[in-house]
């Protein structure tokens, strides 16, 4: 498991919340806690505040400034 | 004893084997600071869109990702590189350590199940990792620091497979990742440097220290999760978002140099001070390696690195810059991490390389 992994905690305020699921994938919100990764592209948005304070605290940022996709 | 390979898995060996020059090219130059500086890499990770990342993905979407990327790598223009495909799951343990010990796969892709794959080229200055911890790790590695030469390779890389696979990119995180920490560019650049005047003065960790402020993370040479062995250290940007891949390459670049410049007036200091010290521990290494029955991943690699820095000095211990980077990718050193438990794989790995070390260096006197 990547060490960053450690750095995705939750941010869910209630149950509901803690039992969503990525509608691509599957991956359950307690499995992005337990393993501490992204399981596809969806999961970015489907976890996006857990993602947005993860990269927050591994990059201290969280907006790519680099090369575009083609 | 060797292990045993099956019958099923031997065409693959044998075919590796036949691909793999001794050693590759990243370890037989010398030049761009490479008194300090052994090899740059740059790695690039990327995915493919609507595809769950391996982690996360079936045996059969592994498999789909792994036909698409290789018929993206057979594809290609004039003037690109040229790859072959090895499946990695396949091959024997030798010749997976052999593919860690040229960093041209990790550990983990070494050890990880089926539908892995590793695109190399003939001089092994490139690799794709399919289906690591993300469907593409695009690499290049130079010898001695380089680190825009190595960049611009990778750069080319992945444009190449960029202009014919959809990559799972948003217009917000940039490339997506299985690990956050790899999100935005999906770039680490790292170089591996050799640091054992620092180490000998008591300042390595200083030294360390002061990179890891200046935005750099700092492994063992085998990545995450292995200690420094041989008093060689990787040393990689430790962010990939937020900022781009020319101020990501810059500021490595700027902490290479201070480890670079630390290094060598450590080393200057310690032969004007403390010569005789160089010449005790330099004499012991010799008399070791003369007698030695057995040497250990981490024994070789210390004895190499003092016999390494003598002869950085002037003295003939015969491990120059060329036959220390040909013995640290020839040694099976990543077989300790790739073998684990199989203690009859490491000690037959242990017995046989103080032979190895001992003729190469008496090759090397001819």
């Amino acid at each position: 498991m990547s060490s960053t992994g450690k750095t995705i905690s939750s941010t869910a305020d209630t149950a509901a919340e803690e039992d969503q699921t990525c509608p691509q994938c599957g991956m359950a919100r307690s499995e992005l806690y337990s393993q501490g990764q992204m399981g596809c592209a969806k999961c970015y948005e489907a976890f996006a505040a857990e993602v947005q304070q993860a990269l927050k605290e591994i990059h201290g940022e969280t907006r790519h400034l680099g090369k575009n996709a083609a | 004893m060797r292990p045993a390979t099956s019958a099923k898995t031997r065409p693959e060996t044998k075919m590796l084997g036949a691909e793999m020059p001794t050693p590759p090219a990243w370890a037989g130059e010398t030049g761009w600071e490479a008194d300090v500086i052994l090899s740059t890499r740059v790695r690039l990770a990327r995915n493919l869109a609507g595809a769950a990342f391996p982690g996360r993905a079936s045996e059969t979407e592994l498999k789909a990702v792994a036909k698409q990327v290789l018929a993206a790598a057979k594809r290609r223009d004039k003037g690109q590189v040229s790859l072959r495909a090895v499946e990695v799951g396949k091959l024997g343990e030798a010749d997976k350590a052999a593919l860690v010990d040229s960093h041209l796969i990790s550990v983990a892709h070494a050890m990880a199940g089926q539908s892995r794959w590793a695109l190399v080229d003939d001089r092994h200055t490139v690799s794709v990792m399919v289906n690591e911890e993300d469907h593409l790790r695009l690499q290049a590695i130079l010898p001695g620091l380089q680190i825009d030469a190595a960049y611009t390779i990778a750069d080319q890389m992945d444009d190449q497979f960029g202009g014919q696979l959809e990559y799972a990119f948003h217009r917000h995180y940039g490339y997506l990742t299985s690990s956050l920490g790899n999100c935005g560019t999906g770039l680490r650049v790292s170089v591996m440097a050799h640091l054992p005047g620092l180490a000998l003065s008591g300042k390595i960790e200083d030294a360390l220290e002061a990179a890891r402020t200046l935005g750099a993370a700092v492994r063992g040479p085998y990545g995450e999760g292995s200690a420094a062995a041989g008093d060689v250290y990787q040393i990689s940007n430790a962010v990939s978002t937020g900022k781009s891949e020319r101020q990501l390459l810059t500021r490595l670049a700027a902490t290479a140099a201070l480890l670079l410049t630390d290094e060598q007036a450590a080393r200057e200091l310690l032969w004007r001070d403390r010569r005789f010290v160089i010449e005790d521990k330099v004499g012991a290494a010799q008399a070791k390696l003369k007698s030695a029955e057995r040497l250990s991943a981490g024994d070789s690699m210390a004895l190499l690195s003092i016999l390494r820095l003598g002869a950085q000095f002037g003295i003939a211990t015969g491990v120059t810059n060329r036959i220390f980077n040909e013995l640290l990718s020839s040694l099976r050193l990543g077989a300790q991490f790739v073998s684990g438990e199989k203690a009859h794989y490491t000690f037959y790995e242990e017995t046989r390389r103080p032979a190895l070390i001992r003729n190469k260096l008496r090759e090397n006197k001819r």
